[in-house]
């Protein structure tokens, strides 16, 4: 088992009040935990948020696994109205302690509609957190915290992350917290600060960019609501130069977000921080077209040189 | 090519399954306390529901169990809660018109036998989710009138802290869980709750207000579906008026909602939603058959809107539904038919309905003295997370 199934295991028999709802459900878990605790459920995402925000209201602990984060766009409301806004409207009577998990992308050429990486559009709502691990370890831990949180928590993760995820020990998972950013790899040079898959390709570009000498300091934001604008800055601060590098694309982005977060706060120079977006197009079929639209290792090695440089790149 | 194939026997096959889970009328073979003879006026019952409910689990209580005086102080009971809900209701729209409440409000006048009746019948652990149009099922659940229209009026002490609003009205205490002003998403939530109370094996029924309109969601039509599958402890009680805000139903589908329910394998009813004694029996025999675990259950309420849709601010509908329909419905008022039935004379309906003006207009000119929230207020309530 891996550590973020491990940290789902623990929390459920740690806690009776969890309830698991997913369209497929793993047959270890039904076995141990039973089907109204694992709660088989149709393809209906509309409902099937609704009806977690019934459980949590009720004082349960609804965890929804959404498979892909293209299937949130159907459920846009139990989240937008009513997961983020029981407690507020009803000025604090209700709670909503609901985890929704979700899986972005990872280049599995499953086409436009099922490659998403929607954190910038969830970023937008109040008291929703949105933790986006750059690895399963830290998918794991985040998944741990938002086992505890009282109020509404998605966790988007990459489906790389997971599917590479080693076997892990069992040793219980430690749970990180929200709104804290952290520094991946040291480094000297410039601060390659990045989102989910990014962080992965970001260490792969630290790694052939040390290869020319050149010293990346990579850090994973974790969760882009709430952002830790202040370790950001201190990471910003360390290297005077500061590439943002992010899966989705420009407008309203989350890169968007800290390129200026951290301009007016003055940790950098703006002409020492630029930002690496997908481009402004869906997810394309074919491999070939999927490097062209998505950062990579290899771009992201580009950009941090040409900055470094005082160059652009197109 | 096979005959066996052709539509009509895939149509015929259907038409089996149907009837066998047709859509029956309790009226049949229950019998209601609009039937049973007059008699003198008892004293009036003002208590909160939940403050004196019975036990959840009592078997099925149907009006025969009552003596005749017992039938008789419980007709007005009823008949004394819709009188208070349309009360409230004329009160907060006098309120509105004078821009006092801003915003939207959606009276439910016309439609008190409904709130009424279903909520007579609340069990102690029975949980209510309601719509938008809330404040009758919210006054039925034991909200007080004072906290309520505070609300209405954005003041700190209404029950939502000033934050919800006439649509929003909740109050967990009163497991009351409150209006949705998004058609049909309470109906999902409301089913999520039932599933609550079947994980941890509390014997309750949660009960969900809603319009006809709200059949036309995908999210009601998907949780049909799972509240059937899962024998969830819930009771939808559709409150079909005819009409979706300005449009007539008709215009938009040809299925009633109690038909779409039992198709979707929901068992349905249909009542008289004009007639509270009626509300209340089969609304007490379905949540025992809830509560018993024997599945969801659909209860179709015809009724109507006696005055419009919404209140905006002060901008009052003018005439959009046909003057006859209007007239007809009018002439089968919920309050005057109790009133009718339990052959209370005019002066004493007119004494009930002094008395709940007189309720009402204390409780709003109480709340119109409270003070409004802080303005930081504003940040509050979000979330424990640091923001």
């Amino acid at each position: 088992m891996i550590a973020l199934y491990t940290a789902l295991a623990e929390a459920l028999r740690r806690d009776p009040d969890l309830v698991y709802l997913c369209t497929w459900q793993s047959p270890k878990f039904v076995e141990e935990f039973g089907p109204e605790r694992i709660r088989t459920m149709p393809i209906a995402e509309n409902a099937m948020l609704n009806f977690a925000v019934g459980l949590a209201a009720a004082g349960l602990r609804p965890v929804v696994d959404l498979a892909r984060a293209a299937f949130l766009f159907t459920a846009m409301d139990p989240l937008v109205n009513q997961a983020t806004k029981l407690r507020y409207m009803t000025g604090g009577q209700y709670s909503v302690p609901l985890t929704v998990r979700a899986q972005t992308r990872a280049g599995e050429s499953l086409g436009p509609q099922h490659e998403h990486v929607p954190y910038a559009m969830l970023a937008q709502i109040p008291g929703l957190v949105v933790a986006v691990p750059g690895s399963a370890q830290e998918a794991a831990g985040l998944l741990a915290t938002a086992l505890r949180h009282p109020d509404p928590v998605v966790i988007f993760e990459s489906p790389v992350l997971l599917a590479e995820a080693p076997e892990w020990d069992g040793a219980p998972i430690a749970e990180l917290p929200f709104g804290r950013a952290h520094v991946t790899r040291p480094g000297t040079d410039l601060t390659i600060i990045a989102i989910g898959l990014a962080v992965r390709h970001s260490l792969q570009a630290a790694a052939l960019l040390a290869q020319r000498g050149v010293s990346a300091m990579v850090v994973d934001v974790r969760t882009v609501a709430p952002l830790d604008v202040t370790g950001l800055a201190e990471a910003a601060a360390a290297t005077g130069t500061v590439l943002v590098v992010d899966e989705a694309t420009a407008p309203c982005s989350v890169a968007s977000e800290i390129t200026a977060r951290l301009v007016t706060a003055q940790a950098v120079a703006p002409s020492r921080i630029r930002q690496l977006n997908a481009l402004p197009v869906p997810s394309p079929f074919s491999p070939v077209l999927q490097r062209e639209v998505f950062p990579g290792p290899e771009s992201i090695e580009l950009q941090a040189l040409a900055l470094l440089d005082g160059r652009s790149v197109t | 090519m096979n005959d066996a194939f052709r539509t009509p026997n895939v149509l015929n096959a259907s038409f089996t399954t149907f009837e066998e889970n047709a859509i029956f009328a309790f009226g049949d073979f229950l019998p209601l306390s609009r039937r049973q003879p007059g008699g003198r006026i008892g004293t009036l019952d003002r208590t909160p529901r939940r403050a004196n409910q019975e036990d959840a689990m009592t078997l099925v209580d149907t009006e025969a169990h009552r003596s005749g005086s017992e039938a008789v102080a419980h007709g007005l009971s009823l008949l004394t809660m819709m009188v208070r809900i349309r009360a409230f209701e004329e009160t907060a729209l006098d309120l509105t018109r004078r821009g006092e409440v801003v915003g939207a409000v959606h009276p439910c006048t016309g439609h008190e036998a409904i709130a009424a009746g279903v909520c007579d019948r609340l069990g102690p652990r029975d949980e209510v989710v309601s719509y938008y149009r809330c404040h009758g099922h919210a006054l039925a659940s034991g909200l007080e009138p004072a906290a309520m229209f505070a609300e209405l009026l954005g003041r700190a002490s209404g029950v939502n802290k000033g934050k919800g609003g006439s649509m929003h009205l909740a109050q967990r205490s009163r497991r009351f869980l409150g209006g949705n002003s998004i058609v049909g998403a309470g109906i999902g939530i409301a089913a999520g709750m039932a599933a609550a109370a079947r994980i941890r094996g509390v014997r309750m029924a949660v009960v969900a207000f809603m319009g006809d309109g709200a059949m036309g969601a995908g999210v009601v039509l998907e949780t049909l579906r799972i509240a059937a599958k899962q024998a969830l402890p819930l009771l939808l009680v559709c409150e079909n008026n005819g009409w979706q805000d300005r449009t007539a139903s008709h215009l938009v589908t040809d299925q009633t909602p109690a038909a779409v329910a039992t198709g979707l394998g929901v068992p349905s009813t249909v009542v008289d939603g004009n007639d509270a004694g009626e509300v209340a029996g089969i609304a007490g025999a379905l949540l025992d058959q809830v509560r018993a675990g024997l599945g969801a259950r659909f209860l179709e309420a015809s009724t109507y809107l006696r005055d419009f849709h919404c209140q905006f601010g002060l901008l009052t509908p003018g005439p959009y539904r046909p003057e006859d329909e209007v007239r007809q419905w009018q002439a089968r008022d919920p309050i005057a038919a109790a009133g009718r039935a339990l052959r209370v004379a005019q002066s004493t309906l007119d004494e009930l309905r002094r008395e709940a003006r007189e309720e009402m207009a204390v409780a709003a000119a109480h709340a119109l003295a409270e003070p409004v929230p802080a303005p930081a207020q504003a940040r509050h309530d979000l979330t424990v997370s640091r923001w």
